[in-house]
């Protein structure tokens, strides 16, 4: 058997066997075990299973998730994201899914201090989700807006994926920082948009409420203030440069404990409830992110992405449609493996075709960055989807599928909306020098 | 059977206070390190120890996760199935998990083994990593011990 | 052409990413090595760690998880204790000096430290400069500054007198700009590779204490000892080319990672032989304490040292 067929064999696996109930952190380890076991050697794959287990539990990079986790973990037991939501709803709950467009305007917020489109999810997850459920809130729409919300982490600077990217292609990172802001506007924008529509047709979805008098409005103004200060110790901090993005995480979460403190909200039962919430959480992630190592590495071996991004970097068909080769690689390829693997795997061919096309590499690591978050969003592993879940555990995982799928139409109108009109991403970084 | 799952879900709660307090030594160790570069000083190594301690709190939640059903899975195909048919296919994942991490648990144990020999330490304050791996291996072991109970209670379940 | 039976395929993990000079460099050594064999050899690459990530590289071809593989010596520490004397910062000027000076100290040397693979080659990157957002002329300037480094360099910046900070290198760029640090010690080409020359002022020629990160190309034994021998001889001999071909490029990588500092504006500064000499005097410690750890641990290395030191004395400029 050829390493390609045992690559597509791999696949076909784990799109079956992922109904069979078996955890797909698990499953994905075992398949990519299993073929990496076949394409190399079993004594090779299993000294790769313990490799990948410990670099995965132990990067530094991924620490972000537990410590943002245990923040939002600390505003939920201390009452700070009810107040928030409180006042929030005074001022837009009378809309049709307002909560929900309070809770994008939040992820947009925690965008500007998290890099990581999993830590955003699983964050602003425990902050919002109890609170639409509060408002009576229907799980589909809470659970697929704060999945699709987790998107925002990734496009508004700082962000992973466009350091990585800046560094395969030799751009400058502070351009290519910069040329996501537009974007995640855009996108924070199409998604309310989207909720306003989606609630307007279906009213049970996010219920509105009743409209605040003005003295109601100001009076729930204070339970902004202990947000706001979680908010500017954050970005101050980060924007005057006393701590990294990675360090963020940690800052973030012993400053709301202390906030917490001193308003006298957070008992030792909270903290605890925090503490575990957060180890069970990370825990969650951390191991569909180490079974998708496992498998990422048996696809590699098959060699698959490498022929598929070969195969189309050969083909005479016109520029268009070489782009949309391109785009649906990303987009089927961010179905089953980590984006920034994927990236990795794929823009040492792609890019050249890129630049020989004549496409701006600024702009087409922005196209790159939303495409992978659809990934995230989309079965079988949409890492996403599963980070939210984990968070809500009541709500069944079709559920938030569903609940995903009008936000997927928003991401995808971004996209549609960049190929026309590539000055959303180019604009800003064009005022650079 | 029963006394022995206690046994192993007590343990898999204190592990889990482990990893708890390692997201807290993370945190408290990051403030402090960025606290005193206000005043040009740093703690050596807290990069290190943060991707280190990173690993505590993954490897010492994992059973507690599994055992407050916190791995996602997707249910809604098995859950239509007959109670004896779900027990049926709950004792095949659950006994594949189990050799899954007995295997993650086994080969971390060498893995530590060979970088105890090798004398592999980390990059600044030359800590050696080999107990972080260990202890991998034995977070992965206590989850093998409870997936077996799994595979025990599925495997009653479907002889029904 | 050759059957599909018979070709031996590799597979060789690089933690450089693709478009790195030093990466391509490696694919060029797997085309020729193709070419050479006539194709009986094949040869995969998986750069930018995607099939094992730099600290794993090594073991992972004893393991046979690749083939081959390419990494620095420096990213496992304690696990070469005698080649981690190249590292030290013994005043390499450029990188063809800092790789042949590592490569002929292996030859001589023979580390047993080495014996799990066959090594295929050795190079070194140029000296690690330091990178400031304001200007380094004198020992004294560096007090109190926090210069991003990790490992052997945070050591050489605490007896400068700086106050290390560690962070991932993809994180240095924005550390930089928002001041996090205000230097960081790499060789100048990361001023272009990592697009930090963006966000520094200057760059300090502290030659003198240059230190260089030695880098690896291993091959897993059993795979070695199984190749032909007339394959073992084309391996043989472009093993001895390509060494070259690295030294090279790290050499023009640094030119052209000064040209690009100097074409955002950058200030290059020259420091005068006094004060290269009180550098030299200060980094002094880090050497002996090296000496006296590894004599702890019942490792003589003094005398490699000294190869080191006349390799670097009687080096002569290509
Ligand atoms: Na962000
Ligand atoms: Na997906």
């Amino acid at each position: 058997m050829s390493p390609t067929l045992i690559g597509l064999l791999g696949l076909a696996a784990l799109v079956i066997l992922i109904f069979s109930r078996i955890p797909v952190g698990y499953l994905m380890a075992i398949i990519g075990f299993a073929g990496f076991s076949i394409i190399v050697s079993p004594e090779a794959a299993l000294s790769l299973m313990a490799r990948d287990f410990f670099s995965t539990f132990g990067s530094y990079n991924l620490t972000v998730i537990p410590l943002f986790v245990l923040m939002g973990q600390i505003a939920f037991h201390s009452g700070i994201s009810a107040r928030l939501f409180d006042a929030a709803y005074r001022f837009i709950g009378h809309l049709p899914g307002g909560l929900a467009i309070a809770t994008i305007g939040a992820c947009a917020g925690f965008a500007a201090i998290c890099g990581s489109t999993n830590a955003t999810a699983a964050t602003m997850a425990s902050v919002t989700l109890p609170e639409m459920k509060r408002y009576n809130y229907k799980p589909e729409l809470a659970t697929g807006v704060v999945a699709a919300g987790g998107s925002l982490g990734i496009l508004i600077p700082p962000s992973v994926i466009f350091i990585v990217y800046g560094i395969q292609t030799e751009q400058s990172i502070g351009k290519l920082f910069i040329s996501g802001i537009l974007p995640g506007l855009l996108l924070t924008f199409l998604f309310i948009a989207t909720i306003l529509i989606w609630t307007t047709i279906n009213p049970e979805l996010g219920p509105r409420g009743p409209k605040a008098t003005f003295k109601e409005k100001i009076e729930s103004l204070s339970g902004l203030v202990e947000t706001l200060l979680i908010f500017i110790l954050v970005m101050g901090g980060l924007f005057m440069g006393f701590f990294t993005p990675t360090e963020a995480g940690a800052i973030g979460a012993l400053g709301t404990i202390v906030i917490a403190l001193v308003r006298k909200n957070l008992t030792w039962e909270g903290f605890r409830d925090a503490l575990f919430e957060t180890t069970r959480t990370s825990c969650m992630i951390m191991i569909i992110v180490a079974g998708a190592t496992v498998f990422g590495h048996f696809l590699a071996v098959s060699r698959i992405p490498f022929d598929i991004a070969g195969w189309i970097s050969t083909l005479s068909i016109p520029h268009w449609g070489i782009m949309i080769l391109i785009i649906l690689v990303y987009f089927v390829g961010g179905c089953f493996i980590d984006s920034l693997a994927l990236i990795m795997l794929t823009i040492p061919i792609f890019y050249p075709v890129i630049l020989t096309l004549g496409y701006d590499p600024i702009w087409f690591g922005v196209v790159i960055v939303l495409i992978t978050q659809i990934g995230v969003l989309t079965p079988p592993v949409g890492v996403n989807v599963y980070v939210v879940s984990g968070v809500a555990r009541d709500v069944p995982l079709e559920v938030i599928f569903r609940g995903v799928m009008p936000l997927l139409f928003a991401l995808i109108i971004a996209v549609l909306l960049l190929i026309p009109f590539p000055q959303i991403a180019l604009f800003l970084p064009g005022l650079l020098r | 059977m029963f006394k022995f799952e206690k046994f192993i879900k007590a343990f898999a709660e204190k592990f889990n206070w482990i990893a708890a307090g390692a997201v807290v030594f993370m945190m408290g160790l990051t403030c402090l390190d960025v606290f005193l570069r206000i005043f040009r000083k740093s703690i050596p190594g807290t990069y290190e120890f943060i991707g280190l301690f990173g690993s505590v709190v993954i490897s010492f939640s994992l059973a507690y996760t599994t055992m407050a059903k916190g791995h996602i899975a997707v249910e809604f195909l098995v859950q239509k199935f007959s109670q004896r048919r779900q027990s049926l296919t709950g004792f095949f994942t659950d006994f594949f998990s189990m050799i899954l991490f007995v295997v993650v648990s086994w080969r971390s144990f060498l893995y530590a083994m060979e970088l105890m020999r090798a004398g592999e330490v980390s990059l600044t304050t030359h800590f050696p990593i080999y107990p972080f791996v260990l202890g991998i291996a034995l977070g992965c072991g206590l989850q093998s011990l409870l997936l077996f109970t799994d595979t025990v209670k599925s495997l009653k379940g479907a002889m029904k | 052409k050759k059957d599909k039976g018979q070709v031996i395929e590799l597979s060789y993990s690089v933690f450089f990413p693709p478009t790195h000079v030093q990466c391509k460099a490696a694919v060029s050594w797997a085309q020729e090595i193709e070419k050479r064999t006539n194709g009986a050899v094949k040869i995969n690459i998986f750069p930018g760690g995607t099939l094992t990530s730099a600290n794993e590289c090594y073991s992972g071809v004893i393991k046979g998880i690749s083939d081959i593989g390419m990494s620095c010596f420096s990213y496992t520490k304690g696990r070469f204790p005698e080649m981690e004397a190249v590292d030290l910062p013994l005043g390499y000027r450029n990188g063809h000096m800092a790789t042949f000076a590592a490569w002929e100290y292996y030859k001589a040397m023979k580390p047993k430290e080495l014996d799990d693979v066959k090594v295929l080659y050795i190079h070194a990157h140029g000296p690690g400069l330091l990178h400031a957002k304001k200007d380094i002329k004198k020992l004294e300037d560096i007090k109190g500054m926090k210069i991003r480094s990790t490992g052997l360099s945070a050591s050489i910046v605490t007896v400068l007198g700086g106050t290390p900070v560690a962070m991932p290198q993809g994180e240095t760029y924005e550390s930089l700009q928002k001041g996090v640090v205000d230097a960081t010690f790499a060789p100048i080409e990361t001023l272009k590779g990592w697009r930090q020359g963006e966000v520094v002022k200057s760059t300090t020629n502290c030659y003198s204490i240059g230190y260089t990160t030695a880098m690896f190309k291993v091959m897993n034994k059993a795979k070695w000892d199984a190749l032909p021998e007339d394959v073992k001889k084309v391996f043989t001999e472009v093993n001895e080319e390509w060494v070259k071909v690295h030294a090279r490029e790290w050499d023009t990588a640094d030119v052209e990672g000064k040209k690009f500092s100097d074409g955002l504006g950058n200030r290059y500064i020259e420091l005068d032989e006094a004060e290269h000499g009180r550098w030299r005097a200060a980094v002094k410690p880090v050497i002996s304490s090296y000496i006296a750890d590894k004599k702890k641990a019942g490792l003589q290395v003094q005398k490699g040292i000294d190869f080191l030191q006349n390799y670097i004395r009687n080096y002569k400029e290509q």
